[in-house]
């Protein structure tokens, strides 16, 4: 019921959402900005080593340096683009291979110790293998994030395809429905919040996978300049690299926040 | 008449790891056209095995079941749930078409059956909401529509009202079998409410319990006209209760 008279003590009640979703939003910049301020003044007044340290100040400047020789934006786009690529090979192909163990329960029950295994497997192991298998470059740093991001990538999406209501797919059966029905009809969409849910984890998992990938095997990117950086003990470089890297991951996550919204208001 | 459906000496076992059960023994009964049938019996005795078997989801270990002079594997069966089951990701349009969709049928004479259907039951408003924004009771009655959409030849009803909070399912009840009887569809209820089935059907099979065989069958005396609600108010409604509930105490 719409009830444009609003009495005074919901009048209230509605100032008062409002004010806490302001003063939340206050605190969490306040908590930054103080955060930035009190690093910035130890360093300044000698608590803290800016040589091991940085400062934002110093942050800033090197942002400024390594816009300017152009160099900065390049290892930004190497690293986005081996994410992007490793995030979307990994989603497309572990939620096809769950598609596979779904529609077989023979092959599921045959591969489920391996795929287990495959789990719990510290992946950063592999590493070496990787490189000689595929070589010491991209694809290696590729392979490392579809690597980590794949195996929960079909372990989740398989689950949610086998949570699916037993009554919902005898309903589909009562109408004479193929297995392939089944599964375009009921399946996929019924499993398109858990998706939604895979991609925000897929998002941390896959930085993970690119920056490990990195820091084994490259010549360019973010996770090369924090290596590079603490190599020469240039600590502004690593801590500079690390803002950069906050910045992607949550500007990527929130990219996947839009698509959520957008698949909650079908 | 003759008869519609036939149940001819149908066993039914299922197998477990840990054994092999008798869920159904030697059922045998027949259900003319136009017949509303429940079945009653002790829980857990199969009553939804039965259904999954007329609706050809479970084949018999032996035995034949016909429905209309044809295997039930292959004909044309409606089923309704306790739960309706609409997929929240179509809206109540695209939830009725599912069946023709799925028998890739969807020809303007169909479709114009269910705008028909629609219109004559009060959906034709809905037509392009989701199903969450409807009600309990409305939401039954589009799973109901979405069953009759392709025309079966027989509804089975898997206590269909069991979701609903009493008050709607007094209404709910109402509502469905109106539309049973107005489509003139066979149906099959499977309840463990004994007055529901009382104040819907037109003869009652009462089960043993496991493993299930024909018992009983109680058949009702009441005017045509009266829609379950009014049956609860007539006289002989808890005579028929009495006895059935007598029947299925022995059974316990």
């Amino acid at each position: 019921m719409k009830n444009n008279n609003y009495s005074p003590k919901y009048i209230k009640y509605l100032k008062k959402i409002k004010k806490d979703t302001v003063t939340t939003k206050i605190y969490q910049v306040l908590i930054l900005a103080l955060f930035l301020v009190l690093w910035e003044v130890l360093v300044q007044v000698g608590v803290l080593d800016a040589f091991f340290f940085s400062s934002p100040l110093r942050i800033c400047t090197t942002v400024v340096d390594l816009f300017a020789t152009g160099n900065l934006l390049h290892h930004i786009f190497i690293t986005l683009g081996e994410t992007l690529l490793g995030f979307a090979i990994a989603t497309i192909l572990g939620t096809l291979i769950a598609i596979a163990l779904w529609w077989s329960n023979k092959l599921r029950s045959v591969l489920d110790p391996y795929i287990v295994v495959l789990n719990s497997l510290p992946k950063i192991a592999l590493g070496p293998l990787i490189i000689i298998w595929v070589g010491a470059g991209t694809n290696a740093i590729i392979t490392m994030c579809v690597l980590i991001c794949i195996v929960i990538t079909i372990l989740s999406m398989l689950s949610a395809f086998l949570n699916c209501d037993k009554d919902k797919i005898l309903l589909m059966q009562s109408f004479g429905a193929s297995k392939f029905q089944i599964l375009t009809k009921l399946i996929l969409p019924n499993a398109l919040v858990e998706f939604i849910s895979v991609l925000k984890i897929n998002v941390g998992m896959a930085w993970v996978g690119t920056i490990m990938g990195e820091y084994l095997v490259s010549k360019a990117g973010l996770g090369y300049l924090i290596v590079y950086g603490s190599q020469i003990f240039k600590l502004d470089i690593v801590l500079t690299s690390t803002v950069v890297l906050c910045l992607l991951a949550g500007g990527m996550y929130f990219f996947v926040g839009l698509l959520e919204k957008k698949v909650k208001r079908i | 008449m003759e008869n519609y459906l036939i149940f001819d000496h149908v066993y039914f076992n299922y197998f477990t790891k840990t054994g092999e059960f008798n869920a159904i023994n030697d059922l045998n009964f027949n259900i003319k056209k136009g017949e509303f049938i429940a079945i009653v019996g002790p829980s857990g005795c199969g009553k939804t095995t039965i259904l999954s078997l007329v609706a050809g989801l479970l084949e018999p270990t032996e035995g034949k079941i016909m429905l209309d002079g044809e295997s039930v594997k292959t004909a044309n069966i409606g089923y309704m749930f306790q739960r309706d089951h609409l997929f929240e990701w179509r809206t109540i349009y695209k939830n009725i078409l599912l069946g023709l969709e799925i028998k890739s049928k969807r020809v303007d004479a169909d479709t114009a059956y269910i705008d028909e259907l629609l219109v004559k039951y009060g959906l034709a408003d809905f037509k392009n909401k989701h199903p969450s924004e409807l009600s309990g009771g409305m939401r039954q009655r589009v799973a109901l529509i979405r069953t009759l959409a392709v025309k079966p030849k027989l509804l089975l009803l898997d206590e269909p009202f069991s979701a609903l909070d009493y008050q709607t399912r007094l209404d709910v009840c109402d509502d469905v079998k109106n539309i049973i009887r107005q489509e003139k569809q066979t149906a099959i209820l499977v309840t463990h409410d004994i007055s529901e089935a009382i104040s819907m059907a037109d003869r009652i099979f009462v089960l043993t319990s496991r493993p299930a065989t024909l018992k009983c069958v109680e058949q009702l005396e009441f005017d045509n006209a009266l829609t379950p609600f009014k049956r609860r108010e007539e006289k002989h409604f808890s005579k028929y209760f009495n006895k059935i509930w007598e029947e299925l105490s022995n059974e316990k």
